[in-house]
């Protein structure tokens, strides 16, 4: 007796483990077959940037893209861009992984798909972009103490080069017109290179097509072999 | 390395009043949230690739919710 009352009243109380005590319900959620991935603000690698900054990133982005592709009830995956641009490595990680799923892979930048989200962009199997959506194309900046020497420029250009070779790779467009655009003078207030918006992306043959959300996702589901949903 | 539009002065500039949001696991998914106090926190980000969970009311930005420890 003394015993089933310990039961009953327990010292701590068990921890809820559903939503129900706020007064709300779970809805039954419908799974989609195709995924969507958002890649915001700062692409975040190596380095934790300051707070002032919005974020995407690596450690969320490369495990859910290892997760869509093991996943057999998801088919395909539309990543949708708009991003100042951020960490190199992290950048050519995320591109290099999308480029080499085996699921069909859409992009669609939005707003801006800026420095390194241009790799980002390309890597898809089919690549969108809005009508007032915008690339910068510049090259890679030297921050904190730089030493003077051939070797410092030397580092830069193979970084900037494995950009390169990844954008020509992965679009239509050429390493000389790519080049041109990221060393061209007179078009950026304090830097050098080339803002390209909406269609001139297209016909650089940086991007595959102008579009938007419903394009997009009636280009995956094609892609997919999939009818509309 | 960071390859961005952004100034690195920018990106860089020390802001103290600012937080950095925390990664916590709401209801069996990961959300991004700012802590309030010990045990509320406010909504950020749900980082999911599922479409249909942003349809879930629970996991809108600026909810605050509690956490059970």
């Amino acid at each position: 007796m003394r015993q089933e009352q310990e039961e009953v009243k327990p010292a701590v109380p068990p921890p809820s483990t559903s939503l129900q005590e706020f007064g709300q319900l779970r809805l039954p959620s419908t799974e989609s077959s195709l995924h969507v991935m958002t890649i915001v603000g700062q692409i975040e690698g190596h380095m934790i940037l300051p707070p002032q900054n919005k974020t995407t990133k690596y450690e969320h982005i490369i495990p859910q893209l290892v997760a869509i592709e093991q996943n057999p009830k998801i088919l395909g995956l539309l990543v949708i861009l708009n991003t100042v641009g951020g960490d190199v490595e992290a950048g050519l990680a995320i591109a290099e992984m999308l480029a080499t799923m085996s699921k069909p892979t859409v992009s669609l930048v939005l707003g801006g798909g800026h420095s390194i989200g241009v790799p980002i962009a390309v890597a898809a199997g089919h690549s969108f972009i809005a009508e007032t959506a915008t690339m910068t194309i510049h090259p890679i900046r030297l921050t904190g103490m730089v030493i003077g020497v051939p070797q410092t420029f030397e580092y830069l250009e193979k970084m900037q080069e494995r950009v390169v070779r990844f954008v020509v790779n992965n679009s239509g467009i050429s390493t000389e017109r790519f080049r041109e655009l990221m060393f061209r003078t007179g078009e950026l207030a304090r830097d050098i290179g080339t803002v390209i918006v909406g269609k001139e992306a297209v016909q650089e043959g940086l991007i595959d097509d102008v579009g938007g959300l419903a394009q997009a996702l009636s280009k995956l589901r094609q892609m997919c072999h999939i009818g509309a949903e | 390395m960071i390859y961005s539009i952004v100034p690195p002065e920018v990106i860089f500039a020390e802001n103290i009043a600012l937080k950095y949001p925390e990664e916590v696991v709401y209801l069996g998914k990961r959300v991004l949230v700012q802590p309030m106090d010990d045990r509320t926190c406010q909504i950020i980000q749900l980082l999911s690739s599922s479409p249909s969970d942003f349809l879930l009311p629970a996991f809108s930005p600026g909810n605050i919710i509690t956490l059970h420890t």
